[in-house]
């Protein structure tokens, strides 16, 4: 397959952690080619794609111009991505200290946001029984992990997460931020994000109207129209 | 009070993610000091734990050798120490490409293996009230996590994760796949992880073997009865 850019990108139209990779790409000006698969029907869970990604989740990145260098999950490849072509640290830091907090953010965002997040979604959507207790639970951790952002971001230089500016560590909480304010807190009295967490909505604004977040987000609203969501 | 050794470790006598940290830390040979926060009273959601950790769970690491640093986020913490202190580079690689798997393995052990086996935990002993399914599909998911990585590692010529050698992309798993084997996997019916996920077990026991695995599990159970 040689459609000539520098990335294949292995992705979902839906799914929060492809479009987050999607957005270093584009502030990059990275070149890529997006496949999305279908993971209805279980595409993902199949090679070739596990040839690529043997736990089988999008996203993959697999570079052209480093030997086909392949990699999965989505902190790895955002870390990738700035390490070796964010030259001017235009969206990462380079000072020792700063590295380690945007790393510490990343995993922050891995490991306590997405999959709390998704566990939401899967308890509301997916599993074969209703729990509203589950839903409740990870319902209430979302505004947990909102107010923890909030507690950080209201004390923190320029607003953002690290080094005084944008960078990755911030880009990386939108998608996931972002359906969970739209989809996930359904059902729940007394929620009202712009005054309960003021420095969050704040940011999280700020980098929504980002000229590639847009464009992305808009492109995802777009496929969530068409599968009728 | 100044306990007089590099690290603080703001760390808890069961949780898995503490001991991941621990284990780096005695591998390297670093003097630090542990603080058990005990959970039943909420100590890691306030002060001071809080103040140093606006998330509120362990592990969270100071280190008095960098002007009282401080960082959360236990595979931060891992990068941070062999990236700082491992100068002969024993438990981490080099080459530019490995880096990047090391730091992929990382990626899906913080969000793809702790988060989903917490769960089960959450489901098992804390949830406010009984959900089989829940605690099944938490069950379900841990036998796929073993599974991916007993497939990666049968295929693998050295039988680790990357380098070639043991390194802190093996050391993530080992605290939770341990809480695997002896808790989530324990009672279901049909499973054998020995047998069903053989590279796995085999790689799992070589971690096992480890000095500063013995020397911590002793600890631990020491502990445990202490506060039993």
């Amino acid at each position: 397959m040689s459609h000539g850019k520098q990335f294949t990108f292995y992705t979902h139209k839906m799914g929060p952690n492809g479009w987050k990779v999607a957005f270093v790409l584009e502030e990059l000006g990275l070149s890529y080619e997006s496949v999305y698969l279908d993971i209805n029907g279980g595409e993902h869970k199949r090679p070739p794609f596990t040839d690529i990604n043997p736990n089988g989740r999008i996203p993959a990145l697999v570079d052209h111009h480093n030997g086909d260098f392949a990699i999965w999950e989505s902190g790895a490849i955002i870390l990738y991505l700035v390490d070796k072509y964010d030259t001017e640290k235009r969206l990462s830091v380079a000072d020792e200290k700063g590295r380690y907090h945007l790393i510490q953010w990343l995993f922050f965002q891995m490991s306590g946001q997405g999959p709390y997040f998704g566990q939401a979604f899967w308890f509301m959507r997916y599993h074969p029984e209703k729990v509203p207790s589950a839903v409740e639970r990870y319902q209430k951790e979302i505004l947990r992990v909102f107010s923890v952002l909030d507690g950080v971001l209201a004390k923190a230089p320029g607003g953002y997460l690290v080094g005084g500016k944008p960078t990755v560590a911030d880009l990386s909480f939108v998608p996931w931020n972002n359906a969970a304010m739209r989809y996930a807190l359904q059902g729940l009295e007394g929620v009202d994000i712009p005054k309960q967490y003021p420095a969050f909505y704040a940011w999280h604004q700020k980098l929504v109207e980002r000229e590639h977040v847009k464009k992305l987000l808009a492109l995802q609203a777009k496929f969530a129209q068409e599968a009728g969501l | 009070m100044y306990h007089g050794k590099q690290f603080t470790l703001y760390t808890h006598v069961g949780g898995p993610n503490g001991w991941k940290v621990a284990l780096l830390l005695e591998e390297l040979g670093l003097s630090y000091e542990s603080t058990y926060l005990d959970f039943q009273k909420n100590e890691q959601k306030q002060s001071p734990h809080i103040d140093y950790n606006p998330n509120g769970r362990i592990p969270t690491l100071i280190d008095h050798k960098n002007e009282d640093f401080v960082l959360w986020e236990s595979n931060a913490i891992l990068l941070y120490l062999v990236d700082k202190y491992d100068a002969e580079k024993r438990l981490t690689v080099t080459d530019e490409k490995e880096k990047h798997v090391l730091d992929q393995w990382l990626f899906f052990q913080a969000s793809g293996q702790g988060p989903y086996f917490g769960q089960y935990f959450w489901f098992a002993r804390y949830h406010p009230e009984k959900v089989p399914s829940a605690i099944e599909r938490y069950q379900k998911e841990t036998q796929r996590v073993l599974g991916v990585l007993d497939g990666v590692l049968a295929k693998s010529p050295s039988g680790w994760l990357v380098g070639g050698k043991f390194t802190i992309a093996d050391l993530s798993f080992y605290t939770w796949d341990r809480a695997a084997i002896s808790s989530i996997l324990k009672d279901v019916e049909g499973v054998d992880v020995e047998k069903q996920f053989p590279a796995f077990w085999a790689w799992h026991k070589k971690t096992e073997a480890r000095d500063s695995v013995k020397k911590l599990t002793e600890l631990q159970a020491g502990l445990r009865t202490q506060t039993a």
